[in-house]
């Protein structure tokens, strides 16, 4: 059985602060309450292997770690590598797509989103 | 004697051609080491700005947020007092209005992503400027370099000073004009 929303521990990670707030507060909106946040894949993977996570949203192009280097990570470390990633990103080429399926994401949003888009890829990735 | 001439002649063609290169070499340095630095820095400016404002249209709209949802508890409250049926379909009517206004809050929050969008363009656009001084440093040394016989030390030596004065804020005159004095231009 999925877990309520208020119960997901989500980590968000994007190095522009204005998407985080955005992603964070639809996730409020959505009814998940459980939010963190990092700058980049770097200081993510650090957060993932120091606390429980349940979920992640990452961008793809960040500094110092991007969004697909932090999934191929997250794929290879034996306690992350079942946790669920959502990509969202501005990167709307069908080979990045590809790219990111292959590297173990979950689901892909391009940019710019809406709130039911959002909504509908975290329900499709908790069913 | 003939000899002694055409030395002189190879050697005002020499000079010749160092001022030709001086003049060549001057002006995109000039130019670029004043315009790109300026440029970067001015879109540098422009997303500092965007994600400000960013950053205080989204405390407006979560003020209204926070008193949406205020006005949606005392719409709770006050139908739970058993209001008469003319009320209450107000009630219902401001309820139904204020859920509108909250969604539409939450459309107007995901649209501020342009931020992000036109940030990433801009970052593309400060990124194939810095390609672009990278190509004016190599053409620059590469000129000079072969009119002053440069050896590959001197080469990287040369490229250091013009991607420094590339690189810098604001580059003056004399900065420019001393680095083309070093290489005898």
């Amino acid at each position: 059985m999925p877990l309520p929303p208020k119960d997901i521990r989500i980590l968000v990670v994007d190095d522009m602060s204005t998407m985080r707030r955005i992603i964070r507060t639809i996730l409020n909106q959505l009814g998940y309450e459980n939010i963190e946040e990092a700058e980049n894949g770097k200081q993510a993977l650090a957060k993932l292997r120091s606390e429980k996570f349940d979920f992640v949203v990452t961008d793809w192009n960040m500094p110092e770690m991007d969004g697909l280097t932090l999934v191929q990570e997250i794929r290879k470390d034996e306690n992350l590598k079942s946790l669920p990633v959502l990509m969202v990103t501005a990167e709307a080429k069908k080979e990045n797509v590809l790219m990111a399926l292959k590297a173990g994401v979950n689901n892909y949003i391009v940019k710019p989103f809406t709130p039911e888009v959002l909504k509908e890829k975290i329900e499709k990735i908790f069913k | 004697m003939k000899d002694f001439e055409s030395l002189i002649k190879e050697l005002l063609e020499s000079v010749r051609t160092l001022e030709e290169t001086l003049e060549k070499a001057k002006k995109p340095i000039e130019t670029s080491s004043q315009i790109i630095p300026q440029t970067t820095e001015n879109i540098r400016d422009v997303m500092q700005f965007l994600e400000d404002t960013s950053h205080n249209i989204m405390n407006y709209l979560e003020e209204i947020n926070t008193n949406s949802k205020a006005i949606q508890e005392d719409i709770d409250f006050l139908m739970s007092l058993n209001p008469t049926q003319k009320i209450k379909d107000k009630l219902v009517d401001m309820k139904k209005r204020n859920d509108e206004n909250l969604n539409i809050l939450l459309q107007l929050f995901s649209m501020m992503s342009f931020h992000d969008l036109a940030g990433q363009q801009l970052k593309l656009v400060i990124s194939s400027l810095e390609s672009i001084k990278e190509n004016l440093i190599n053409v620059i040394v590469a000129k000079v370099a072969e009119e002053k016989k440069l050896e590959d030390k001197e080469v990287e030596k040369l490229k250091g000073k013009v991607s420094e004065l590339l690189t810098q804020d604001r580059v003056s005159q004399d900065d420019v004009d001393k680095l083309l004095e070093e290489y005898g231009l």
